[in-house]
């Protein structure tokens, strides 16, 4: 019986902590455990023989840190670590797992680890410790979601080996970089686990609740090891405040609860696992059913589609959007990523990404707002390309399991999506036309869509991972359209297969189509509409959605709807009667009372004038209070804020190609995650009427210097917090003054002096976002 | 003795005092503009902080002019004058969690300003709960300032060394950067000697912001 045969048939057993075993026998603290396996092979297998004999089926191999991060002879050790974990197994039934923990480093955006490094250090593991002879990949004590897809991802890759995940949560139930357990099951079982579950940082009392909310929403096999209680260190010792009595009378609760493979962490000797296995082997075995929910995830939650209805916000779109396709070609990620936020403030529960444009790399701008958006936002993406390359490498660095917009029943499109969902896992908006068009009946849709299904179902792909759109089509070219895709989604409804729908096609070619569009979707969702694309700025949607859930039970007490419905006017709008003038409304900051003063200006006013001699002498009487230290930089940052917002109104009505004062480009340096600061000066500066192009944080030498040759920029702003990341500042200065001589340098940031600012060669320093201002109006006067 | 301190966000009281500071408001009061959006920030901060640190207590003596703390030896003329006379000192790392940094991200895209206040709160938080982790390891009273390393002539570099010894990123999810930043933002590092007599230093937030002269811990 092979170990998958195994767990699928009877309890499986795993061992417990080696670091107590080993440390009693004389591993001293500090001193990694790997290195036994080569200085004392005999106690390690000692160690493996003392689990077997208490009832282990599974052994972990001594490899939990065993990555090239921390070791040079990483062949060696990992080599040793399987043949010595194989010499014990000689006469028991028993799996090896080559066991993979963290890499000690966090991953991007949180850290600085790229993730396709991650995914390589773990496949160099993996690929030793495979050709070494383990029977399965054991993938643990992972704190961090994405941490865990780099693993499992080089596991599937480089080997065929059973791949099992447990996870660390942490006391909050969730794991340190906030999944819960109904993400991390989406996720992994996306990414075709063959088990998974928990393990370390607390005890098995703890650790129930964890394994029983696992439970509700796994389909595998749940492996749970918990430590012996939590870990203290007394005298420089372990020690754990749950007996191997106590341990192992809540392992019985935890079959209870669902788990079938069950070992121990940290502190559990081999008695902790014997009476674990005496206690829990006649305990009844049942595998958790097949759940067949259907769920995408985030790296905090899941969102399940099929309860209530659920919003897809549309706006991260280039589709009839100017500013939108405008920052797409500037690689304006803030734009598109402030597109994000608000959406997700108005109560989206998915953001769909659509980044296509003829004219730009799609792949790469995809693969970036992808990553960038999981940064400021925790909702589920919906990848939405048309680029099959480009979905592929966005699946890949998705931080958990992602809606796919979309597949269709052409032979080639579900050729390029189903490989895809199978080994990257995902849902996917299954659209319902094929080579012969999109069928005109709901009869015709509903036979494609089951088309799909099928064979979706040839990849291992459930019926439950599509959702089907039967097309909105406008209701102005065809007076049947909505009456048809209504009935489509009602026949799927009726299926049980879920529905998606973008809604706003209806109302194409239409005057007022926002209230076309909220009427439809009211009535899509009473056929049973599951999911809906809208937009989330719209009131008349939000509205109808709301409504819906208040009116159809899924809003208790209708909660939500009072709370939509009782939005406070902005507390801005208290003081805003006080403010008569935009210089004014920019000195004290105000940003919506700036923006309609600035309207009411231009009706009067020519924008220049207003620019010169409104906007810019307000900011200037701030500038200077700044300066005299009677306004703080957050006043003077709202005052920017606030011209911003009177800037957006003038621009609008300037005649084009009106220029602006000149290019800058900026950046936080190489290795330095910091930028406040930098942000700050960047809202001045575009203030002051210059174009900032913004290169973010962590900046290597090479980008900011080829951002300047090709925006032709006069001048660059770099920024520095820690005196670790000032060499790379220097770094940055010595490559530009190589490579753009003429080109000046401004430096800020909280360890700067004029004196180290002129050391590593700089042309300026900036104490404060004002003082960098000042010397951009020198440099362009 | 090692424990994982956690606390919920109202056990931690962050200092209006504090926010104000770090945002540079030094006695000045904050405009009748910015309170809303302080407030808003902080309640949003208090939505997603998960305040977590690990410490361990352990042996503190000096050595050939090196100051020894079992895990680590540092020439460190600053450590080695903050610890005189200490046998027992706390090593502890603290954080306000990855939500918390993925907060200020998304703030300072929303606008400059939410970031700024956002970070600001911040560092008000990582700090109040240091003070919180204080009056849990002992006496404060006999408690030195804390001193992180980057202080006087502490090195930055003794940061994984300290991380390692804590298990940080295990227990608290807290790791560094190439560049020896922590990771999440807004977390602190520290060693905290326990004197055998009543503390002499009044500053509670450590040598870092400290510019006393005849300091009789230097």
């Amino acid at each position: 019986m092979n170990v998958l045969e195994k767990i699928k048939n009877e309890i499986t057993y795993v061992d417990g902590g080696a670091g107590t075993l080993l440390q009693s026998w004389g591993l001293e603290a500090g001193v990694s455990p790997e290195i036994w396996n080569i200085t004392n092979p005999d106690k390690i297998q000692k160690m493996h023989r003392l689990y077997l004999e208490a009832g282990a089926n599974i052994i972990t191999a001594c490899t939990f840190g065993a990555n090239r991060l921390k070791f040079d002879n990483l062949e060696e050790i990992i080599t040793s670590a399987i043949a010595n974990a194989k010499e014990a197994c000689k006469g028991f039934d028993a799996f090896v797992a080559l066991d993979i923990g963290p890499t000690g480093r966090m991953l991007e955006p949180l850290g600085d680890l790229p993730f396709e490094e991650a995914v390589s250090v773990f496949a160099e593991t993996v690929k030793i410790g495979a050709k070494a002879g383990a029977d399965l990949v054991l993938i643990e004590t992972m704190n961090d979601s994405y941490e865990t897809k780099a693993a499992v991802l080089a596991a599937k890759e480089n080997c065929d080996l059973p791949v099992f995940v447990t996870n660390a949560y942490s006391d909050n139930g969730k794991l340190m970089t906030g999944a819960d357990p109904a993400a991390m099951v989406a996720m992994l079982e996306g990414l075709g686990v063959d088990a998974l579950g928990m393990n370390c940082s607390m005890g098995p009392r703890q650790m129930l609740e964890v394994a029983a909310e696992t439970a509700k929403y796994a389909s595998v096999p749940i492996i749970v090891n918990p430590n012996a209680g939590l870990p203290k260190m007394v005298d420089g010792k372990s020690v754990f405040d749950v007996d191997a009595e106590e341990f192992s009378d809540i392992m019985c609760e935890i079959v209870a609860a669902g788990a079938t493979i069950i070992g121990g962490c940290c502190g559990t000797t081999p008695e902790y696992i014997r009476k674990t296995v005496e206690k829990t082997r006649n305990l009844p075995f049942t595998l958790p059913e097949k759940k067949n929910k259907t769920v995408v995830s985030s790296y905090t939650h899941a969102v399940e589609i099929g309860n209530a209805p659920v919003i897809i916000g549309e706006r991260i779109n280039p589709t009839g959007k100017k500013l939108f396709k405008e920052a797409l070609r500037r690689n304006d990620l803030n734009y598109i990523l402030g597109e994000g936020v608000s959406q997700h403030k108005k109560g989206v529960s998915i953001l769909d990404v659509n980044v296509g444009l003829p004219e730009i790399d799609e792949k790469a701008m995809l693969t970036s707002v992808t990553a960038s958006l999981q940064a400021v936002s925790d909702l589920p993406l919906q990848i939405d390309t048309v680029d099959y390359d480009a979905m592929a490498a966005a699946m890949r660095i998705y931080n958990g399991k992602a809606l796919i917009n979309s597949v269709n029943g052409k032979a080639e499109s579900m050729a390029a999506v189903f490989p895809l969902i199978k080994k990257y896992g995902g849902c996917a908006i299954a659209v319902t036309l094929d080579e012969n068009g999109i069928p005109e009946t709901a009869e015709g849709r509903v036979a494609v869509a089951e088309k799909i299904i099928a064979e979706a179902a040839k990849y291992g792909i459930g019926k439950n991972e599509i959702i089907v759109d039967p097309l909105a089509m406008a209701v102005s070219s065809d007076m049947n359209s909505a009456n048809v895709t209504l009935e489509a989604v009602r026949m799927l409804n009726a299926k049980g297969i879920r529905t998606s729908l973008g809604v706003s096609n209806i109302s194409f070619g239409l005057p007022s189509r926002a209230d076309v569009n909220a009427v439809f979707y009211t009535m899509a969702m009473q056929c049973g509409l599951d999911c809906a694309i809208i937009n989330p700025h719209s009131d008349e949607m939000m509205k109808a959605w709301h409504g819906f859930m208040a009116l159809t039970g899924k809003d208790a007490n209708c909660c939500d709807y009072i709370e939509f419905a009782s939005k406070q006017t902005p507390a801005e709008a208290k003081t805003a009667a006080s403010v008569d003038t935009l210089e004014n409304a920019i000195v004290k900051g105000l940003k919506e009372s700036a923006y309609n003063l600035a309207c009411e200006a231009l009706k009067t006013v020519s924008p220049l004038d207003i620019i010169d001699k409104m906007i810019i002498p307000a900011l200037n009487t701030v500038g200077r209070g700044f300066e005299a230290k009677t306004v703080y930089l957050p006043q003077l940052l709202m005052s920017a804020e606030a011209a911003g917002r009177a800037f957006e109104a003038v621009k609008a009505a300037m005649p084009a190609g009106e220029s602006k004062k000149g290019r800058i480009v900026i950046a936080t340096v190489k290795g330095d995650i910091h930028d406040i600061g930098k942000n700050i000066v960047k809202t001045l500066l575009e203030n002051y009427g210059y174009e900032v192009i913004d290169l973010g944080k962590d900046v290597a030498p090479e980008k900011v210097v080829e951002a300047a040759k090709t925006s032709g920029a006069k001048l660059v702003g770099l920024s520095a917090l820690m005196t670790t990341t000032v060499p790379a500042m220097e770094e940055t200065i010595k490559l530009l003054r190589k490579e753009l001589p003429e080109c000046k340098v401004t430096v800020g940031g909280a360890v700067m002096t004029a004196e180290y600012a002129a050391m590593i060669g700089a042309d300026n320093f900036s104490p404060d976002a004002m003082h960098g201002v000042r010397y951009a109006e020198e440099i362009f006067n | 003795m090692f424990q994982i301190i956690s606390a919920k966000p109202d056990e931690i009281l962050i200092g209006q005092n504090a926010i104000e500071e770090y945002l540079g408001y030094f006695g000045a009061k904050l405009t009748d503009e910015l309170m809303p959006l302080v407030e808003e920030c902080k309640k949003e901060l208090l939505e997603c902080v998960d305040y977590k640190a690990c410490v361990m207590q352990t042996e503190c003596c000096e050595k050939d002019g090196k100051i020894c703390l079992g895990f680590m030896q540092s020439e460190s003329k600053s450590l080695s004058g903050n610890l005189r006379d200490c046998e027992t000192v706390f090593v502890f790392a603290a954080t306000t969690g990855a939500a918390v940094q993925r907060l200020i991200a998304k703030n300072s895209l929303i606008s400059p300003v939410k970031g700024m206040i956002t970070d600001s709160i911040g560092s008000a938080a990582i700090e109040a709960f240091c003070d919180y982790i204080n009056r849990k390891v002992g006496d404060v009273d006999y408690l030195r300032p804390r001193f992180s390393p980057g202080y006087g002539d502490l090195p930055l570099e003794c940061q994984q060394a300290l991380l390692d010894f804590l298990e940080a990123k295990k227990h608290i999810g807290l790791a560094l950067t190439e560049s020896r930043m922590l990771t999440p933002v807004k977390s602190v590092t520290a060693i905290i000697g326990l004197s055998k007599e009543k503390n002499k230093c009044k500053n509670k937030k450590g040598c870092m912001v400290c510019n006393r002269v005849n300091c009789p811990y230097s």
